[in-house]
């Protein structure tokens, strides 16, 4: 408090932040970009590391074997996907029966909140409980994947071998002694505008999604895998951890992750980076690579759109993650085994677990596979961007109280300038008014008067923002 | 004159009632901003239906309000439930109608139904009344708050100070706190004080015909024992320290809440009302579950000194420091209980924050408040024998 309460202090700091506060802000400006580009550099970030003692990746004997039905379950599912959007929902409840999984399906049906849209979305999710014999259904891990149908497939790609996949890691686990956590395989259709496994667990409810009760559950979701096979060979796994308005999972999920696909020697990378070696990383151009990586986790998270359906748990507190296969160009060879070692692996790790996900960092970036750059290091750029707002408005305090000083001189001391501060209130109230108008006017204009304009509902929306930023322009540019 | 009254009396009730009467007004009392164990409108419920069903709310470690509050809505449930918004809303309007009716904190607690507003009405009322010199009542009002909170029982000091004050005036005597005068006036103001506050207790006691309700919300509010989070300081303390040491700090913390009475009466005894202002700032900052519908009376108050401003030095910091915590709690609130992905030092950290912004409020203050009668006495500007400004300082 010493100098804030000293009068002469504060003058000193009026003094300094009246003479450096424009050129300050613009050396500050420039700094936040430099800064972010030099904490990704190899340098700042360090290397990741298994925070939770109780995972112990890869140290149990490998046990799962690849079946020949494996070959069986994707060869149907990709029949029935080449002609159908459906998903064939009395199919895999049966075979998820047969394997020995209580197995129960959910519908669904979801609207946008204020456009009527032609096409309904509907669609149904299939979910078999796998029950670990080492406990009474307290804790579970969720194994989902999207089932995309024959439309979706043309624009994302096939997922219909992981299906397979799934299928075949049930059979295996229901025969092991030693899970203690249930596994819930889950299959859902239509991606994100579908309902998610959180919500219907957890019983949210929605305005915008019906859902028909759920029969059957587990116990508290411990952790979710998303994963998306598109065939029996992968060039690599892309790890995705972006999920709703920027949330990231725990980082000992991905280390896991990361640490098993090396060892099965399939490559995994993150926004298209694998782990760089020392020499590439020392080597000057190794920034390039780091920073690109850092700016593009940074830009998906900024944009709040979840990087694949496992960013729906991540707001209910379950750390999860995507594992994204990218096809290989070669069609030559078999991975599905070493693929189910990974999985494996990842679901025996989680299975060790003693508490829940907490012992890792929750805020950080990557640059690479296999190294993070902290909150304690990204906040400093951050922070220098802040900066430059408060000191900004600390001139512009101090300006004013030396104009308020001037006009009074002639008035009698110690008398407190009047109306300063009184007509901002009115620019205040307009601004919050016309933010409210703003917020309510997208879904005013367009149910309202889309029709008058011939536009269908969704482009009047696109129409109605580029109108809104041209009419903005034009008053910026007015004044 | 009458129209700006006018329009924020509109604007107020208006606020209120389409808040009260909207779906909002479940998610507001579940907010641990707004209310605490000892003022929950869930928890009262909770009251309600257990003396309905002939069981003592008491018995059980939930019910933390005094009796005549409980009989008091348990009447207006059985009589007439749908009326218990239109309660609260006429409560906060009468003492809206006192001191404050667009402070979004006082909209907000009203509208979540916290139990605090009634103290808050008792609070005012005692601050009106005694400025009146209407002791009967002040102490009736003050024994009604004391009665709720416990915390308020330090009122009486400023209270009785007043009062001495007023009287000794009407006499035109000198101000001294030892004349007979004031003796017998301060003597009178805490007799009827705590006569008021024993026939409340009595009556509390007939009512229930046990003393269970004693250790269920006076010893709950002091011996702190439930940690659930808050706007306050002690739940983090409590939930960290070793077991062994709850006792010590307990005495620690509820001392500390108690004792700015004495030094404040004593260096500002010229001006029994601003120990009174201050006296709630720091109780909205040191009783064991405080929530925003604390700050609202002295918001209210604050432009009372508007005189002493001009010496304040911090206006800005504390300003932005009671947005930015008020702003940010919630957000960290839920990264910590839903998210999952932060933890209870995030949100404790913005509680401090709101701490130490009412602190730096009241030191400043004070400051500014005797740095003006600094002024008042040796002119506005302390010269060095040289000619030059001298440098005053609070040390």
């Amino acid at each position: 408090m010493g100098l804030m309460t000293n009068p002469k202090a504060q003058k000193i700091i009026e003094k300094v932040v009246l003479s450096t506060y424009k050129p300050l802000s613009v050396l500050l400006y420039i700094g936040t970009f430099v800064a972010i580009v030099i904490v990704s550099s190899s340098l700042f970030s360090a290397k990741t590391y298994i925070s939770e003692n109780a995972l112990l990746p890869g140290l149990v004997e490998k046990q799962y074997k690849s079946t020949s039905d494996i070959n069986g379950y994707a060869n149907y599912l990709e029949g029935i996907s080449k002609t159908d959007d459906d998903i064939p929902m009395a199919w895999l409840q049966q075979t998820f029966e047969e394997i020995g999984l209580d197995t129960y399906s959910q519908n669904f049906s979801a609207s946008h909140p204020f456009l009527n849209s032609p096409e309904d979305v509907r669609g149904t999710n299939v979910f078999a409980i796998l029950r670990a014999p080492r406990i009474a259904g307290t804790e579970a891990v969720v194994f989902s994947i999207p089932y995309r149908g024959k439309a979706l497939e043309k624009k994302m790609g096939s997922t219909n071998h992981g299906i397979a996949l799934m299928m075949s890691l049930a059979k295996h686990f229901i025969q092991q002694s030693y899970l203690s956590k249930d596994i819930i395989s889950d299959s859902r259709q239509r991606e994100y505008r579908g309902s998610s496994l959180g919500e219907a667990y957890y019983d949210t409810s929605s305005d915008f999604l019906a859902k028909s009760p759920l029969h059957g559950r587990s116990g508290t979701i411990m952790a979710a895998i998303n994963l998306e096979l598109p065939g029996r060979r992968i060039d690599h796994f892309d790890l995705r951890l972006e999920g709703l308005n920027g949330q990231l999972p725990n980082l000992d999920l991905f280390n896991v992750a990361v640490k098993l696909c090396e060892k099965e020697g399939v490559k995994a990378t993150f926004h298209g980076q694998g782990s760089l070696t020392h020499t590439e990383l020392r080597d000057n151009y190794g920034i390039r690579y780091t920073s690109k990586t850092m700016l593009s986790n940074m830009l998906r998270q900024a944009s709040g759109k979840p990087h694949g359906i496992h960013g729906l748990f991540l707001r209910y507190g379950i750390p999860a993650l995507t594992l994204h296969g990218i096809p290989s160009n070669s069609k030559k060879g078999d991975q599905s085994h070493s693929i189910g070692y990974i999985l494996e692996g990842i679901f025996r790790s989680v299975n060790n677990l003693l508490e829940r996900f907490h012992q890792s960092f929750f805020f950080y970036v990557l640059p690479e596979t296999k190294k993070y750059v902290s909150i304690g290091l990204y906040m400093i750029p951050m922070g220098m961007l802040l900066v430059i707002p408060t000191i900004q408005a600390l001139a512009l305090w101090f300006l004013l109280g030396r104009k308020s000083k001037n006009i009074d001189k002639d008035e009698p001391i110690g008398e407190e300038p009047k109306g300063q501060h009184h007509y901002v209130i009115p620019v205040l109230i307009g601004v919050h008014v016309c933010g409210l108008l703003l917020y309510l006017s997208p879904e005013f204009f367009v149910v309202n008067f889309s029709s008058y304009f011939g536009l269908p509902p969704t482009e009047a929306l696109v129409d109605w923002v580029r109108s809104c930023l041209y009419w903005y322009n034009l008053i910026t540019s007015y004044k | 004159m009458a129209a700006p009254i006018i329009l924020t009396t509109v604007l107020g009730t208006l606020a209120r009632i389409i808040i009260l009467g909207s779906r909002y007004t479940q998610t507001l009392a579940d907010r641990i901003e707004l209310s605490t164990p000892v003022t929950s409108w869930k928890l009262m419920t909770e009251g309600v239906f257990l003396l309905d069903h002939g069981i003592s709310p008491y018995e059980g470690d939930n019910f933390h309000q005094p009796p005549l509050l409980l009989y008091l809505f348990f009447v207006i449930h059985k009589t007439a439930p749908s009326l218990i918004p239109l309660v609260f809303l006429f409560l906060d309007l009468t003492t809206a109608f006192l001191l404050y009716l667009l402070n979004p904190f006082s909209i907000l607690t009203c509208a979540a139904q916290s139990t605090s507003i009634i103290n808050n009405l008792m609070i005012a009322s005692t601050f009106l009344l005694t400025l009146k010199g209407q002791r009967i009542s002040a102490t009736l009002t003050l024994a009604l708050a004391s009665y709720q909170s416990l915390y308020p029982v330090m009122l009486i000091v400023p209270s009785a100070m007043h009062l001495a004050f007023l009287k000794m005036q009407e006499r035109k005597e000198t101000i001294s706190y030892s004349s007979r005068t004031a003796v017998s006036a301060i003597l009178f103001t805490v007799g009827s004080f705590l006569i008021w506050y024993f026939i409340l207790l009595g009556v509390s006691y007939t009512m229930l015909e046990s003393w269970d309700f004693v250790r269920s919300t006076y010893g709950f509010t002091l011996s702190v024992t439930d940690l659930k989070p808050n706007l306050g300081l002690f739940w983090y303390y409590f939930m960290e320290m070793f077991e062994h040491f709850r006792i010590f700090f307990l005495w620690v913390f509820q001392v500390h809440a108690f004792i700015y009475t004495l030094p404040l009466a004593i260096v500002l005894w010229k001006c029994p009302s601003f120990v009174f202002f201050c006296q709630l700032i720091l109780m909205a900052v040191f009783k064991s579950y405080p929530s925003l519908g604390d700050t609202t009376v002295y918001f209210a108050l604050l432009p009372v000194w508007s005189h002493a401003f001009h010496y304040l030095r911090n206006g800005l910091v504390i300003s932005v420091m009671i947005v930015i915590s008020v702003v940010l709690a919630p957000v960290l609130w839920h990264l910590w209980i839903y998210a999952g992905s932060a933890n209870a030092n995030f949100l404790f950290a913005f509680t401090l924050i709101y701490s130490t912004a009412q602190i730096f409020l009241v030191t400043d203050l004070i400051f500014a408040f005797l740095r003006r009668s600094f002024s008042l006495q040796h002119g506005m500007k302390a010269l060095k024998p040289d000619g030059t400004e001298k440098l005053v300082k609070l040390q």
